[in-house]
């Protein structure tokens, strides 16, 4: 694990409370303990002073006659009874000597026979009364004490105590306060973030609730069921319950206003291609009840015929044009070059008919990843539109190319230009396209619907003899094969 | 004349004791004994039983005497300041013009006892002549056992203790010499055999600590002794009194639990005890020098 990766201010709250509580007790623990010991040791070295002082200033007033007669057996013996009268300190040894440290006497005579010198060591280590301190590298003290008689030294005591016990007490009660410590520590930790996780359930809650919105679902919270109990909690709670109530309430007002937009959007559906049926239809009749009447007549028989034949042609291309607006989508196949060369097929009967001159350039070849059907619907259609404002004798231009991952379809017609109320309409980039008017036509508004789909965009704009439409259609779901 | 004689006696043995009289002995209705450091310790309820067995037996209320030094104790017996007294027999041979003997403990069946050279128990030692250059410790300069024995050894190899031991000290008792040895405070000491022996019953963790290297002759026991002054005195009867309690003190209950305690089999009659030897030895030491 990195230390990039080790950001404590990321951590949840329930684990960061316990945690500065742990650290605070540690600290606080710490410094009790520090200052307990310090206390301790002050205590211990005051009362070994002030014991060691009385020892010494006793065994003085006892020994220092003999001292002064040199007498090795009273010095000894005052020695031996003083044991018993300081029981409270442990003594391990006691010398009795002159002030050149020749032993006059000791506790143990073994160790410090008489006529000996002190050793060295003990010299150097030997501390006077005023300065008696506990060390915790050292398991006794050494005090020293000269024997004043008259103004005169006449002789020095020397008294080893051992400091063992005081030491077991210190590191006793050291370790006593670190167990406390430790206890106390994981109990309050532990107490934290009990309580922590106890304060931060309905922030929990709320964002779970919250993750939720995320997915699309809005639930209330159930105050009751997490035992909620503060005022403000429950205040939050309620807030976010009628926020809830009123997201929700929206979203079924949404989803009654869509349903009733899908069959608005039926009917006007429906309306077109009545409208765009009823046109050749009223034509058709006409051309049928022209034809009884007049069935001799060999041109009203063949303009009627042809009358009935652009009629039902008219019909055709509508339910064509329904066919592949509302196609089942799951057969989706990629653009190829061939779609292209139908379309000029299938526009050639119209080119043909108005004696129009149609331009042709495709600039790219093989196949494209982009809906082929949509695309095909789409330039159909504008052909179809083109065809229909170029009138007769009219030009048209037909130009594709693949620019940027975008697939960009130009149709441009002479004669008749679009609308203002149209081309508003078709520029504007919001989706009020799709509510193009019946007057617009099915074809438009197929267009309006496929292009939108794909995420594309249309440009129309009027030129001086006519008008150009663009469409724009993002490449997608896999790269371009053989582009040109 | 006898008085006077005392007096002078006493005046030229014992030093500071100049201005001391004996005529109060005769108006005391108290009878004062005397015990030096030859017993063993600091026994309350020996000291006690001593006391009520001669209240009892004496028909005289007793007041028992300790003090720290055999000089203490013998000055005040040769003064007169005490009837009678538990003295060591150097001081009664030094003093014996002046002194009577009351009677003599028997111990082991006899009134006899030996004086030991003792050193600690894992030294290597096997006599006197190996103690040489020790710190040595002695009971008590009047001590038979505890002084003077082991100057006549010495004196007997023409030296004197000063100068064979590097240092010596006085413990003033024989308990203390013991003491001494066992805690290694000295090296070596001198001390009373019959001391050792009961310590080494009653007090056996004391004398562990300690070997007997060597023993002496039998010498004849510390005795009882009294002023010869009061012989014929009014007090001359509460004396003999002191004397029949010591004889009989075996066959009296109270009695026999004193005797327990010192670990002795009765008092005995004086007569017949041997201190010619402890003469001897007092002789050659003061002809050495």
């Amino acid at each position: 694990m990195s230390l990039a990766r080790f950001r404590p201010l990321s951590w949840p709250i329930s684990l960061k409370i316990p945690l500065v509580v742990a650290i605070l007790m540690i600290a606080i623990g710490t410094l009790v303990t520090e200052r307990v010991l310090s206390k301790l040791s002050e205590i211990q070295d005051q009362n070994l002073k002030e014991l060691s002082g009385a020892y010494l200033d006793g065994l003085s007033t006892s020994v220092l006659p003999h001292v002064l007669r040199a007498d090795i057996w009273e010095i000894f013996d005052a020695i031996e009874r003083s044991k018993s009268q300081y029981e409270n300190i442990s003594i391990v040894s006691t010398i009795v000597a002159s002030p050149d440290n020749i032993i006059f006497a000791a506790s143990d005579p073994g160790s410090f026979p008489t006529e000996s010198t002190i050793p060295q060591e003990y010299l150097m280590t030997a501390i006077a009364e005023a300065m008696v301190k506990i060390r915790s590298d050292l398991p006794v003290v050494r005090v020293i004490k000269d024997m004043e008689f008259q103004g005169r030294t006449i002789g020095k005591l020397m008294v080893t105590l051992d400091v063992s016990r005081q030491l077991a007490e210190r590191a006793n009660v050291r370790l006593t306060l670190i167990w406390t410590n430790a206890v106390f520590t994981v109990v309050l930790a532990a107490f934290g973030y009990f309580l922590t996780r106890r304060m931060t359930r309905p922030m929990q809650v709320l964002t779970e609730h919250l993750d939720q919105i995320q997915e699309g679902r809005f639930q209330e919270i159930d105050a009751n069921g997490i035992g909620a109990s503060g005022k403000e909690v429950s205040t939050l709670f309620d807030s976010y319950n009628a926020m809830v109530r009123a997201v929700n309430e929206r979203d079924m007002l949404a989803k009654t206003l869509h349903e009733e937009e899908k069959l608005a959007g039926l009917g006007r559906l429906a309306a077109a291609m009545a409208h765009e049926i009823n046109n050749p239809l009223g034509g058709m009749l006409n051309a049928l009840e022209t034809l009884k009447r007049h069935e001799d007549n060999p041109d009203v028989r063949r303009t009627s015929i042809g009358l009935l034949e652009r009629g039902l042609k008219s019909i055709g291309d509508v339910v064509q044009t329904s066919l592949a607006a509302y196609r089942d989508r799951s057969a989706r196949r990629n653009l190829n070059e061939k779609d292209f060369a139908d379309l000029r097929r299938l526009l050639r009967p119209e080119i043909l008919r108005h004696a129009q001159a149609l331009k042709w350039k495709t600039g790219w070849r093989n196949e494209l990843a982009i809906d082929g059907t949509s695309v095909r619907q789409i330039g159909l259609n504008l052909l179809l539109n083109a065809s229909h404002a170029a009138g007769y004798g009219g030009e048209i231009s037909f130009r594709s190319d693949v620019d940027n991952e975008v697939l960009r379809i130009a149709v441009q017609n002479s004669g008749r230009s679009i609308p203002e109320n149209l081309l508003r309409c078709l520029n504007d980039k919001s989706n009020s396209k799709l509510q193009l008017d019946d007057r617009a036509g099915l074809g438009l508004w197929v267009i309006c619907r496929l292009v939108e789909d794909m995420q594309g965009q249309i440009k129309a704009m009027n030129t001086d003899d006519g008008a150009i439409v663009t469409v724009e259609i993002p490449l997608g779901g896999g790269a371009i094969r053989h582009a040109a | 004349m006898k008085r006077r004689s005392f007096l002078t006696h006493s005046m030229a043995l014992t030093s500071g004791l100049a201005s001391l009289s004996a005529p109060a002995l005769a108006q005391s209705p108290v009878l004062r004994f005397g015990l030096t450091p030859v017993f063993l310790s600091n026994d309350l309820t020996l000291l006690n039983n001593l006391e009520e067995y001669f209240s009892a037996t004496t028909g005289h209320k007793v007041e028992l005497t300790r003090k720290r030094t055999y000089q203490e104790i013998t000055a005040l017996l040769v003064s007169g300041q005490l009837d009678a007294a538990w003295i060591c027999g150097y001081p009664f041979i030094r003093f014996q013009d002046a002194l009577q003997l009351l009677s003599v403990p028997v111990w082991r069946g006899r009134p006899r006892y030996q004086a030991y050279l003792i050193v600690a128990s894992d030294r290597r030692a096997s006599g006197i002549d190996d103690l040489q250059g020790d710190l040595h410790c002695f009971s008590d300069p009047d001590s038979n056992s505890g002084f003077l024995v082991t100057s006549s050894l010495l004196a007997d190899r023409n030296v004197r203790p000063d100068a064979f031991f590097s240092k010596t000290f006085f413990a003033y008792g024989h308990r203390n010499v013991v003491r001494a040895v066992a805690s290694r405070l000295a090296q070596s000491g001198s001390v009373d055999g019959y001391v050792w022996e009961v310590l080494n019953q009653i007090e056996p963790e004391l004398t562990r600590n300690t070997k007997v290297i060597g023993k002496s002759d039998w010498l004849g026991f510390p005795p009882i002794a009294a002023p010869k002054a009061n012989i014929g005195s009014p007090q001359y009867d509460a004396i003999q009194s002191i004397k029949r309690a010591l004889l009989n003190m075996h066959k009296d209950a109270l009695g026999r639990q004193v005797l327990d305690l010192l670990k002795l089999d009765s008092f005995g009659p004086p007569e017949g005890t041997d201190f010619a030897k402890i003469a001897g030895f007092m002789k050659k030491v003061q002809e050495f020098g």
